[in-house]
């Protein structure tokens, strides 16, 4: 019988040359040897086989990933005859099977901790809990921006000395925005601006033009990015309705600059929304 | 999440970019994928961006029927992500051609016939397993994890994990049955150097 474990000079990491997860440098030193080993070539040849039969590579039917999570979850939404055929599959597809075990357990571990969190609670206070984040986050909102207290939307109550503040996201084109952004006169508004996927992660010096270039808000601190790609912006005011363009300029060493173009309008029009 | 706000409210402040509903939203995202195992806090927040970004644009294209909680919602996107990202990386396996199958075999009916015969010989294989080779070889082709990931996994040290690598392949060389007899010529570097039971 052969050898090809630990001691025996052969690698025991060809499963994972075969998955391609080993690290570079190991994965080099793992294909100098097979290119050397008869014995290692026809182990990876092996493992390759077995690894395309388990993740069905010859079959065409697997279910989405989309399908899969409603599967596994029971969801009504699911076809009787839909809900028949993936079950059938997973008899037959290892990869699949699996996949709907790791969401499953998902499922159960998701469940413990949420009930868990409740449980830790003192008696009576888990049943309050809703009730109480939402007055409390309410209040916050309230002292910080004038916004919404309680369980229905109510018209922001004045706050001496503080603006009601509008919140509004921007988004590049190609993250799914099909029209520009509106702010609501008056500001001040809380602006999310989302950066594009691959954008540097540099800081951000920002101002706003009109259309044809002249600068209206300009010499703004720099601003970092968040862990997300989103730079958060304040904006105190705007002279007049009109159309815009917020400008993001990367500071040095990157040179990018993103513009989002959007429109202030006069009151009574409702948020975008975005 | 216990929210007692109603979900035409959070989506509607979710869609308005308020922040705090945003943040609740990312919270239970972030649930979703740790209970996913994953442990790579890059990862995950690659993984929390994408998420978000597809439950704004599925409440803003109406697909959100609001027959759950927007957390629930969030959450269930979480899961598709997660799944479609581990599909992605499985296909994103570096090209070797000692991988690749023989191109004659796909090249003609007998050859897809031979293919699927494989498949089948390969699958009936991996059935005849012990039930710890079977978690061990889907971790490692399934969920694409790392030796060391399996060794986490597994509560055992890499060494073990190693070790069971090669019990594996010992046992998976049983289920080939007689019809794949081992080679009695091999150089002497190949041959069994020593009993490895109980090592993990």
């Amino acid at each position: 019988m052969l050898n090809w474990g630990p001691g025996a000079g052969h690698p025991a990491l060809l499963p994972w040359y075969v998955a391609g997860t080993l690290p570079a440098r190991e994965a080099r030193r793992v294909r100098a040897h097979v290119a050397r080993c008869a014995e290692c070539q026809r182990q990876v040849r092996d493992l390759a086989a077995q690894r395309a039969a388990l993740l069905g590579s010859t079959r065409t039917d697997h279910p989405t990933a989309e399908e899969l999570v409603a599967f596994t979850d029971s969801d009504p939404t699911v076809p009787a005859d839909r809900r028949q055929s993936i079950a059938a599959h997973l008899a037959g597809c290892p990869a699949c099977a699996h996949e709907n075990d790791l969401l499953a357990e998902a499922a159960e571990r998701l469940s413990a901790a949420s009930h868990s969190e409740r449980e830790s609670l003192p008696p009576g206070a888990a049943a309050a809990w809703g009730r109480w984040a939402a007055v409390a986050a309410a209040s916050i909102v309230l002292i910080a921006a004038g916004f919404v207290a309680g369980r229905t939307p109510q018209p922001p109550v004045p706050v001496p000395g503080i603006r009601a503040l509008t919140a509004a996201t921007f988004m590049p084109a190609h993250r799914g925005a099909d029209e520009a952004g509106i702010l609501t006169l008056p500001g001040p508004w809380a602006v999310t601006v989302a950066l594009p996927f691959g954008a540097a992660a540099a800081p951000y010096r920002s101002g706003i033009r009109t259309v044809a270039g002249e600068v209206v808000v300009g010499g703004a601190d720099a601003v970092i990015p968040d862990r997300e790609g989103s730079v958060h912006l304040y904006l105190d005011s705007l002279p007049a309705a009109g159309e815009y363009v917020l400008v993001l300029e990367a500071v040095a060493p990157a040179t990018e600059t993103w513009r989002y173009p959007f429109s202030v309008v006069a009151g009574d029009v409702p948020p975008s929304g975005r | 999440m216990h929210d007692a706000i109603p979900t035409t409210q959070e989506v509607s402040e979710f869609l308005a970019g308020r922040r705090e509903r945003i943040d609740a939203v990312r919270r239970s995202v972030d649930a979703a994928l740790r209970a996913m195992r994953i442990r790579d806090a890059d990862e995950r927040a690659g993984l929390i961006q994408e998420t978000l970004l597809r439950v704004l644009l599925s409440l803003r294209s109406g697909r959100f029927r609001g027959d759950a909680s927007l957390a629930t919602y969030a959450q269930r996107i979480a899961r598709h992500v997660w799944l479609e990202n581990l599909r992605r990386r499985r296909e994103q396996v570096p090209l070797d051609p000692d991988l690749l199958p023989a191109t004659d075999r796909w090249s003609s009916p007998e050859g897809s016939l031979l293919q699927a015969e494989a498949h089948r010989a390969s699958l009936k294989r991996f059935h005849a397993l012990p039930a710890p080779c079977k978690e061990l070889l889907l971790a490692i082709f399934v969920e694409g994890l790392s030796y060391r990931e399996v060794a986490v996994r597994l509560g055992i040290s890499v060494m073990a994990v190693r070790l069971r690598v090669f019990r594996c392949r010992l046992a998976g060389r049983g289920a080939e049955g007689v019809a794949a007899p081992a080679k009695q010529d091999a150089a002497p570097e190949h041959r069994v150097e020593g009993d490895v039971k109980g090592a993990d």
